[in-house]
């Protein structure tokens, strides 16, 4: 928007009406003269969504994710990743003394004795079950869909590839509280780095610090 | 306002989701799952233990720790009690049958694990062990006034596979030295009797015979060919809970899971849900090892079985379940249908309603 | 303030998409999708203000300590009826469009794809051509280093396995002792019974629990021989198999005792107690190492030997012959 000088706006109002933006216009030109970010801006702004439904099943997978991220920090505060033994004397009366791993006790402490720890604990279980749900049917709609062609191809790897980092996570994720199914998960797990040709018994022993279960993988 | 029902473009997804999602789930967390109701309770003792009153036998109530007063010939504790007028030489002659008996029908095996030889106490009466064991557990073997009943009972329900001398045929193993505890086991789950003869294993149904019936046949089979178990009143009110989940963990949960709810083994075999078991019948599978479960003796003592049986009727029966819904215990197989049906389900209804249809 | 600025759609009734206009709210594209747009804003606020006393519910559960499930619900409908509102808000108040957006083509033009391809060509041949030496030479020395620099990684994961996935805790004459510490006596269990045992001394460590681990059966067969060659390893029908499933390493506690079969929980893995732990049915590719055994002058059961090979699941170097009794 130019203006000669002789159609500057003389007062405020005047101002105004030339330009009925002017309180944002301020904002906008002193990021753009640093950033040049308004013409990319505007087209992001204009950006467009598909309408239809079978858009949506990656949101699902995005804002369990966000939840897992969220629930999962809140869990990270108050887990322990240590295998040594401990013995338990904490409020859920029926474990107690029964001899169990750090991890198993920080766990059974979130569930008992942390306000909410439960709750979030619930969250980020239900959550891991429908990311790794949406990220199939997700999988599935671009499948179906095809909307793995060309020029999406790179698209399709990067989702694949997150979808078996997901699938990983999710192993690594319940295999962290050292209970029953974590130990079954983590025993199966070192087997079948042991059962990779020629470098599999070092694999295993090099990531388990030595035979099973070690003291190290949590 | 029907035709405005179907009209709706929820209505179809919906449905689905709610048929799908409520059978599968019913079907999911009942699998396995007991039904029949069990009228026995840990009173069994006390059904008999008053017509053998003279034995003076101690309850297992944790108050009275010692062994009750002993008459001539009692030994390891035992209580041998003589009726009232008998001679001295009559006594004697008591005491050698009672001994002799005792010798009879134990196994040798470290103490209070389940031998009458070598638990804390034990009475006899009429050359006959009528009760063995500790604070922990009872075993007590039912009154010889049942026996007649018994033996009836056992010919119109019983002979018919297992011959009418007990001693088993070509569609059912003899009975010959089970012990009362065994048969009590069997008759008092609906085992006993078999629907089918000779499958692989007997199915669990509601029970034909009341407690009290089944302690008559009890009391006949073990007259025949007296053996351990008899039938046991667990005490389980001194019990360590985290001994017997430890326990649980260790020997039980490999067959029915950690928590109790029962898994299909080999070749049609399956070991049941243990939620509708009652106390009784969890230390007589023990000490017996029914059909397929191994049988465990020796390596347990009576307090470790009790520990087991306090952690199966109060963790396992009644579970904490401070999250809401157990979802019948089964696990990720449960989880995953309910997380995937009704949550990404669910979702996917909203992702419907957000969205256009074109 | 160009071609962006959109066409004013003249409402000729076709609702055809239009580009994304500026601002002009008498446009049937901007037109909200509810037939009662003061009713449905009405309700959404009525929904916005559950959620708001959800999550202040949420809030006070918190701080009060009430039960998990009671954070829960309240969380629950506070999240549910603000989400709820803004979804509707969005559906039904909102500008329904449809919009189009005009897209450019993904890739460059012609001229700039052949000056690309150029610019690779020209600025290779510097190194290709002109200095092949040089750059032959300071490939292979980054090729090197690269190779090089992973020797300390290499060497920081730890020693390399040897033998310690060969050997177990169990020697000629370890006595077996169950979880609790006490060691088997031969009258301990009758037959059809089954007790897991590790070495002496070692059944509250994570070695003996996870290596040593080892089942004791009773079969009712007094007289037992698993195979040629173990005539003596199974006294008084008492025979001992490693516990770890030879599949992924499961502890295969699971004994149907009239099948005299163990199965394994994991992937069901069956062996046969009869014949050496044979596997029946199930992925397993080996049978369970037996342990032999012995009894003592006191009648406690010990091991006659270590186990001739190693226990658990295989993997390539694993030595698939069995070894000689009392070579380790």
């Amino acid at each position: 928007m130019s203006t000669t000088d002789a159609q500057r706006p003389r007062t405020r109002r005047e101002a105004k009406r030339a330009n009925p933006y002017g309180h944002v216009q301020k904002a906008i030109d002193e990021i753009d003269e640093r950033l040049g970010v308004a013409k990319g801006g505007r087209a992001f702004l204009d950006k467009i969504f598909p309408d239809h439904w079978s858009f949506m099943l990656g949101e699902i997978a995005l804002y369990s994710f966000v939840v897992l991220l969220a629930t999962g920090v809140f869990l990270s505060l108050y887990y322990v990743p240590s295998q040594s033994t401990v013995v338990y004397h904490g409020m859920y009366k029926p474990l107690d003394g029964v001899r169990m791993s750090e991890a198993y006790l920080s766990s059974v402490n979130l569930s008992f004795a942390v306000r909410s720890g439960l709750l979030v604990r619930q969250m980020h279980h239900w959550a891991a079950d429908v990311f790794i749900g949406s990220i199939v049917i997700h999988m599935a709609r671009i499948f179906f869909t095809g909307a793995f062609r060309k020029p999406r191809e790179t698209n399709w790897i990067i989702g694949v590839t997150m979808l078996i980092m997901a699938i990983l996570n999710g192993f690594i994720g319940y295999s962290l509280p050292d209970d029953l199914v974590s130990g079954t998960g983590l025993r199966i797990g070192y087997s079948i780095l042991l059962s990779i040709p020629f470098v599999g018994n070092y694999l295993a022993v090099w990531l388990w610090g030595g035979s099973f279960p070690g003291h190290i993988i949590l | 306002m029907l035709r405005r029902l179907l009209k709706n473009r929820y209505l179809l997804p919906t449905a689905i989701l709610v048929v799908v999602g409520l059978g599968g789930f019913v079907g999911l967390t009942t699998a396995g799952a007991q039904t029949h109701p069990s009228t026995a309770t840990t009173a069994v003792p006390t059904l008999y233990t008053s017509a053998t009153t003279t034995t003076a036998t101690a309850a297992p109530s944790a108050s009275t720790g010692k062994p009750p007063s002993t008459t001539a010939g009692a030994s390891h504790g035992g209580a041998l009690v003589t009726p009232p007028g008998t001679t001295r030489t009559t006594a004697r002659t008591h005491a050698t049958a009672c001994r002799k008996e005792l010798e009879r029908i134990s196994y040798t095996s470290p103490p209070n694990s389940g031998s009458p030889k070598t638990s804390s106490h034990h009475s006899c009466v009429n050359g006959r062990i009528r009760t063995y064991g500790n604070t922990n557990i009872l075993y007590a073997s039912p009154p010889t006034s049942f026996e007649q009943a018994g033996e009836q009972l056992f010919q119109q329900v019983c002979a018919s596979c297992h011959e009418s001398d007990a001693q088993g045929g070509p569609l059912a193993p003899s009975l010959k030295g089970v012990g009362s505890g065994t048969v009590d086991f069997w008759v008092t789950t609906g085992r006993m009797p078999a629907a089918t003869p000779l499958s692989v294993q007997a199915q669990t149904k509601p029970p034909k015979l009341s407690d009290r019936q089944a302690a008559e046949i009890a009391a006949w089979v073990t007259s025949l060919t007296p053996a351990p178990p008899f039938i046991p009143a667990v005490n389980t009110k001194s019990a360590n809970l985290a001994v017997g989940a430890s326990l649980f963990a260790l020997n039980c949960a490999a067959c029915h899971t950690i928590t109790g709810a029962g898994d299909e083994l080999a070749f049609g075999t399956n070991a049941p849900s243990l939620h509708t078991a009652t106390a009784t019948q969890v230390a007589e599978a023990i000490r017996s090892g029914p059909g397929n479960m191994p049988r465990f003796t020796g390596n347990l003592t009576d307090r470790q079985v009790a520990d087991v049986v306090a952690y199966v009727t109060e963790k396992i029966q009644h579970p904490t379940n401070s999250g809401g819904f157990g979802l019948g215990g089964i696990g990720p197989v449960t989880e995953g249908f309910v997380g995937l049906l009704f949550g990404v389900g669910g979702l996917m209804l909203v992702c419907f309603w957000i969205g256009d249809r074109s | 303030m160009s071609d962006h600025d959109g066409d004013v759609a003249v409402d000729d009734g076709t609702r055809t998409p239009v580009a994304l206009p500026v601002a002009r709210f008498d446009d049937p594209h901007l037109q909200p999708l509810a037939r009662h747009p003061a009713r449905t804003e009405r309700l959404i606020a009525l929904t916005m203000l559950a959620g708001i006393g959800g999550v202040v519910w949420f809030g006070v559960a918190y701080v009060q300590n009430y039960s998990s499930w009671v954070l829960g619900v309240s969380l629950a409908v506070g999240l549910l009826g603000l989400g709820f509102g803004l979804t509707a808000w969005g559906k039904y108040l909102m500008p329904q469009g449809p919009f189009v957006e005009e897209r450019h083509t993904l890739s460059s033009t012609e001229e700039e794809r052949t000056a690309m391809a150029a610019a690779v060509t020209e600025r290779t041949q510097v190194v290709v051509k002109r200095r092949g030496v040089l750059g032959g030479l300071l490939a292979a020395g980054m090729g090197l280093f690269g190779i090089v620099a992973i020797f300390p990684l290499l060497r920081s994961l730890g020693p390399a396995p040897g033998n310690l996935l060969e050997e177990t805790d169990w020697k000629k004459g370890t006595r077996l002792v169950t979880i609790t510490g006490r060691p088997v006596h031969r009258d301990a269990m009758q037959p059809g019974g089954i007790v897991t045992v590790y070495p002496l001394g070692l059944e509250k460590t994570d070695s003996g629990q996870a290596t040593d681990q080892t089942v004791l059966i009773r079969v009712q067969d007094t007289d037992l021989v698993t195979m040629k060659g173990r005539e003596d390893w199974a006294p008084d029908g008492y025979v001992a198999y490693s516990k770890m499933c030879t599949h992924l390493g499961c502890p295969v506690g699971l004994y149907e005792q009239e099948l005299e079969l163990l199965v394994c929980p994991c992937h069901q893995s069956m062996f046969n107690v009869r014949d050496g732990a044979v596997p029946q049915f199930g992925p397993a590719p080996r049978p369970l190492p037996q342990l032999p055994l012995k009894i003592d002058a006191q009648g406690y059961l010990v091991a006659r030997d270590g186990y001739n090979q190693a226990v658990g699941p295989g993997y390539w170097s694993r030595t698939s012959t069995p070894r000689q009794n009392g070579a380790q």
